[in-house]
């Protein structure tokens, strides 16, 4: 409990905590302390302090905080947007929510392909089997860097992302990309660094790592 | 937080002047320091998913990201003698170290910039000129207690300051 005593003590505290009392002044504070928690528990708090002291450079002492320019704070909002509209780029890039008529002839063109005997232009097309309420399909095909996936889905949580997976035949997932979700249908093209006649496995998870689609590859074009 | 304009602008307001102290107190050089504030926001940006305020103030996370923009942009500016990897590894301990020991100074500078004027005059005097209570009180026309108490309530306010800036074990 703080006394008059304790009050009368303040001046000591300081100077002893700085080093600079005067014999009597710390003998009778010496005294005090004894008998009181409080003024000990200050002392001790003040001597930190006083620790710290020569680490400062008091010719940086001014008395005025310096303050950023003005004009910082729209360096700042300016990175920090760029950042975010070059996410929604990439994003953007990847989706593109195809009418139905593009759908429709994608979908003929895709059934001629499929139907052409041998396969000339080679392509995988999957049917994932729906989770709740998540509808998916994709058609992959070999190009030179790997395998490119036409992922065609909706039904995914509006703003959450999610991963394209392959697996190999070495078992090691190799990522086609990372997309926004959307309910409505969208179509996002990826790549991925594996050979369409290594793939094995197509899924895709999400930003809990979630396994949310998943269907086996039969590792040979169609 | 960071999401939208008006989050950047709140923590920004918040935070930003004094990230902006101490990247200058550390960096030395005005747009160096500027710089390292835009890279502090922009690493908060990506990250901002890893904050979790159950952990930790947002205060003290952004000063955790700001120390390593400035450990950064040292290495970057510093003008590197050929060594040996050896060598470069004791300097790149060094060089943390520094960190450390420049945040410990600009706090305590921090603090003893908040300081009304008369007290921290008189813990200037005493302190860092190494001036007897006497002359200062003499000086100031006041008796010796009133200098006296008012370093200790100068000490007080600046260990209340410290605290605010995260002290024993923060940032």
């Amino acid at each position: 409990m703080t006394s008059d005593r304790c009050r009368e003590m303040r001046s000591a505290l300081g100077a002893v905590a700085l080093g600079g009392a005067e014999p009597a002044e710390a003998l009778a504070l010496r005294a005090h302390l004894d008998g009181c928690p409080e003024c000990r528990a200050e002392l001790r708090e003040l001597m930190e302090v006083a620790a710290a002291l020569p680490l400062a450079d008091p010719s940086r002492i001014s008395g005025d905080l310096s303050q950023p320019p003005p004009a910082l704070v729209k360096g700042v909002l300016g990175r920090v947007a760029a950042q975010r509209s070059a996410r929604r780029t990439r994003v953007r890039r990847r989706i593109a929510v195809v009418s139905a008529t593009t759908t429709a002839i994608a979908a003929a063109i895709l059934a001629f392909v499929l139907a052409l005997p041998g396969g000339s232009a080679p392509g995988t097309h999957v049917v994932f089997a729906a989770s709740s309420g998540v509808k998916a399909s994709a058609t992959l095909r070999p190009d030179s860097y790997g395998t490119e996936v036409a992922f065609h889905v909706s039904g995914l949580d509006n703003g959450h992302y999610y991963w394209l997976w392959l697996t190999g035949s070495n078992g090691v997932r190799i990522p086609a990309g990372s997309f926004e979700g959307t309910t409505a249908p969208a179509d996002v093209d990826m790549t991925a660094a594996v050979p369409l006649s290594d793939a094995r496995r197509i899924w895709v998870t999400d930003e809990h790592n979630n396994v949310v689609l998943d269907e086996h590859l039969g590792g040979t074009t169609s | 937080m960071l999401a939208s304009d008006d989050g950047v602008r709140a923590v920004y307001a918040a935070h930003g002047p004094e990230l902006y102290r101490f990247a200058l107190r550390s960096l030395g050089d005005r747009g160096l320091a500027e710089e390292a504030v835009q890279e502090t926001f922009v690493r908060a940006w990506q990250a901002a998913n890893r904050f979790d305020d159950a952990l930790g103030s947002l205060r003290t996370w952004l000063f955790a990201i700001v120390r390593n923009v400035v450990i950064d942009l040292s290495r970057a500016r510093a003008v590197r003698p050929a060594l040996a990897a050896d060598q470069q590894t004791g300097d790149e301990i060094v060089l943390d170290d520094d960190i450390e020991r420049v945040i410990v100074a600009w706090q305590v500078e921090e603090a003893l910039q908040k300081l009304s004027a008369e007290h921290r005059d008189a813990l200037v005097e005493v302190h860092y000129k190494s001036r007897p209570y006497q002359d200062v009180a003499a000086e100031l026309g006041v008796p010796v207690g009133t200098v006296k108490s008012r370093v200790y309530y100068a000490l007080k306010a600046m260990r209340l300051a410290l605290e605010e800036l995260g002290w024993p074990d923060d940032v």
